[in-house]
């Protein structure tokens, strides 16, 4: 499968955080193809079925990347401009910005600023504050009152840009960057025999509540799961302990919201595969999927694999996508060996009562 | 027939359990209570599930739960002199870890949280502020970066090392002796390894008319995690959690009135009506006080609205009702607890005395 044209599509459609039905018809179009059955559940998800080849019962193995993207939200009408709040946006980086209105049809926009002629000295030494931005959809009061309602949602335009090499800028590669390298995965796994069911999940509103990986977790059941995120790549200003090189491969994330063996079987793997990672401690809350499908119906063994990115929430996200070469590689190989006694692995023992305690 | 002793509460005071790093303590706890329980195992995310059947007489299920794991630190970076850099599982109180022993990974390296001596401070804000976690480094004596990576491994855990104390009154006990119902003890992890106490010694006795379902939980310290992944399987009557809690009961600055302490030591087991994440439902509230009042338990409220318990992970999902009786712990959170062991004891005769009678109510 190419990536990037893939990519390209997947970044540019709308889907912010309980808005994602532009991106889903999208996602299930592409996963159609390459897996058995294709569905959408209540509350959005976009689900992929692919049977394994092991002995029944198979472990049921799921794959999960979110389908949403951070947005904006209409708050007001101001005459002919939107006030707005953010769900999830650097207010740094929204004057100047392009934007679409999900109105009743989609409208361009843009966050303006004060010509830097008419500030005063003091306007000149701060960043402009939420509640000071409107968004300017260049209509008419009368055009905007017919057009756009409160609550209804924004989100920036942010192009798809072929850099050097093999990097990428675009919007939303958060986290549709992910759900590109698991579609890349099913690709991969139709020429790689998996013992395990495979199950894809483009999971909604992971930036707003988490709700998708609960319900899909609840729905699907699964023995145990990968969750797939972007993650943060060093930049100027970032401290290193907890940013990874871009292009230095997938960070696998290690700590108490991951099965410690799948971590392990992840490390393994990519060493034995000579695959280049890095290793991501997470003392609490992961802030993915991963947190929420952990502990649902009874609590399912996960694991998480990031993809270093710079910029992360601002509609300019840079990506190396040697990355996602290297993840779906690592993918693969793991779910080619989660077979029966892989499960078995990941069960916790009790101590041998017969034996002495140390 | 009690099992509890001096040298099994030091056992589950001193053994490292960091959020996610449970398994010494599990199997700690597994040992003392097999042989009293009917079936025991671990679930999914680690939690050890003992369950003691009940004499037949009652359908209900009825969980008992403490958490196993304490605050610890996560080892994010060795640098090239050999020191280890951290992050925080849980809400540790940063005033009190400078200085402080610590041990590291599953094979308990000692270690020492360093400062800077005060004659190199210059910034006297410094003594007035709390260190920053990221300016945290532990010092294992490694003599350089390589030296370390040896001994110790990115995303290990740290917690601290505190010996287990028998404080005044008196001679301390026979360790093996049955741990007494009177004196004060000190130690770590006292939030929750009360609570696991409490609960392998309830696991411990005769029967009651329902099924007994002791949870012992991970992760409680960083969001009630393994308590949603058990409450969302198990769908018990009643849910009690045993807790270590806060006990602020400590004379304020000299010359300005205190404010009223979360709870007292020595005032009894604390009882919570609301905390941050849970409203007790009244009638199960009215029924553990009743039963306090008519068997003479001393008892105490715990100051609404503080802290969080697991109490809310078991309602989550099936709105299970769910209680709260906790041994009242001073300094919790931070690397030594001063607890009352009539505090323990009290809170032990009431939890068996508010299942004894639990058939009346009905849910």
């Amino acid at each position: 499968m190419e990536i990037k044209p893939i990519l390209q599509q997947l970044t540019q459609a709308r889907g912010p955080s309980g808005g994602e039905g532009e991106a889903a018809k999208l996602v299930a179009r592409l996963m159609q193809p390459l897996c058995q059955e294709v569905s959408i559940d209540a509350v959005g998800n976009v689900i992929g079925l692919k049977p394994g080849s092991g002995p029944e019962p198979r472990p049921r193995v799921m794959l999960m990347a979110h389908l949403d993207e951070i947005h904006l939200t209409v708050s007001a009408i101001d005459g002919a401009f939107l006030r707005f709040v953010e769900n999830g946006y650097d207010p740094r980086t929204l004057v100047g910005a392009q934007v679409t209105v999900l109105g009743k049809k989609p409208l361009p926009g843009v966050i303006g600023d004060l010509p830097p002629h008419l500030m005063t000295d003091e306007d000149r030494k701060r960043m402009p504050e939420l509640e000071e931005m409107v968004i300017d959809l260049g209509l008419t009061a009368g055009q905007v009152a017919e057009l756009v309602r409160v609550g209804d949602q924004v989100v920036l335009d942010g192009p798809f840009q072929e850099l050097l090499g093999d990097r990428v800028a675009s919007k939303a590669l958060d986290d549709r960057l992910l759900v590109t390298t698991m579609l890349a995965a099913l690709d991969a796994l139709q020429r790689v025999e998996h013992p395990c069911d495979v199950i894809a999940v483009a999971s909604v509103q992971e930036e707003f509540s988490g709700l998708g990986a609960r319900t899909a977790t609840w729905g699907q059941r699964p023995d145990l799961a990968i969750a797939l995120d972007v993650t943060f790549a060093r930049q100027p200003g970032a401290p290193e302990e907890n940013t990874f090189p871009l292009g230095g491969g997938p960070a696998i994330a290690m700590g108490p919201n991951l099965h410690p063996r799948i971590t392990q079987t992840l490390l393994d793997l990519a060493e034995k595969l000579e695959i280049p990672h890095e290793v991501d401690v997470q003392p609490s809350r992961t802030g993915t999927d991963a947190w929420g499908i952990q502990v649902t119906a009874g609590g399912a063994p996960t694991g998480l694999v990031s993809i270093p990115i710079r910029n992360m929430h601002t509609a300019v996200e840079v990506a190396d996508l040697k990355d996602v070469t290297r993840t779906v590689r690592l993918l693969t190989a793991f779910l080619a060996q989660a077979d029966a006694a892989f499960l078995d692995h990941l069960t916790y023992r009790l101590p041998d009562f017969q034996e002495a305690a140390p | 027939m009690s099992i509890l002793t001096l040298e099994l509460l030091r056992r589950l005071s001193e053994t490292p359990g960091g959020p996610g790093d449970e398994a010494a303590v599990r199997d700690i706890i597994a040992r003392a209570v097999h042989p009293r329980v009917d079936e025991l195992s671990i679930d999914n995310m680690g939690n050890l599930i003992a369950i003691k059947r009940g004499s037949g007489a009652s359908s209900r299920q009825i969980v008992l739960a403490a958490h196993m794991d304490e605050v610890a630190f996560m080892i994010t970076k060795i640098d090239d002199d050999g020191l280890l850099h951290v992050a925080a599982s849980g809400g540790i109180n940063r005033r009190t870890v400078l200085g402080k022993p610590v041990q590291v990974g599953p094979d308990r390296l000692p270690g020492v949280i360093s400062l800077r001596p005060p004659h190199l401070v210059d910034d006297p804000e410094e003594y007035r502020r709390p260190p920053k976690l990221r300016d945290l480094v532990i010092d294992i004596g490694a003599k350089d970066g390589d030296e370390a990576k040896s001994k110790v491994k990115r995303g290990q855990y740290a917690v601290f090392r505190t010996p287990f104390r028998f404080l005044a009154p008196g001679e301390a006990p026979d360790p093996n002796a049955l741990l007494p119902r009177a004196g004060r003890i000190s130690g770590k992890a006292f939030d929750d390894r009360l609570g696991c106490a409490a609960l392998i010694e309830l696991l411990s006795g005769e029967p009651f008319p329902f099924d007994l379902v002791g949870v012992f939980t991970v992760q409680e310290e960083i969001g009630l995690r393994g308590a949603l992944a058990a409450g969302s399987r198990l769908k018990p009557d009643v849910a009690l959690i045993l807790e270590g809690t806060l006990c602020p009961d400590l004379p304020g600055r000299w010359g300005q009135e205190q404010t009223p302490p979360t709870t007292r030591l020595g005032h009894g087991p604390a009882i919570t009506t609301t905390d941050r994440s849970h409203i007790t439902p009244p009638w199960l509230l009215q029924h553990i006080l009743r039963t306090a009042e008519a068997n003479g338990i001393p008892h105490q409220f715990k100051h609404p609205n503080v802290g969080g318990t697991d109490a809310a992970g078991f309602a989550r999902y099936w709105g299970t009702p769910a209680a709260i009786i906790s041994t009242p712990a001073r300094y919790i959170h931070s690397p030594i607890a001063v607890a009352d062991l009539a505090d323990f004891w009290h809170g032990v005769d009431l939890v068996k005395a508010t299942l004894q009678t639990l058939e009346q109510v009905s849910l």
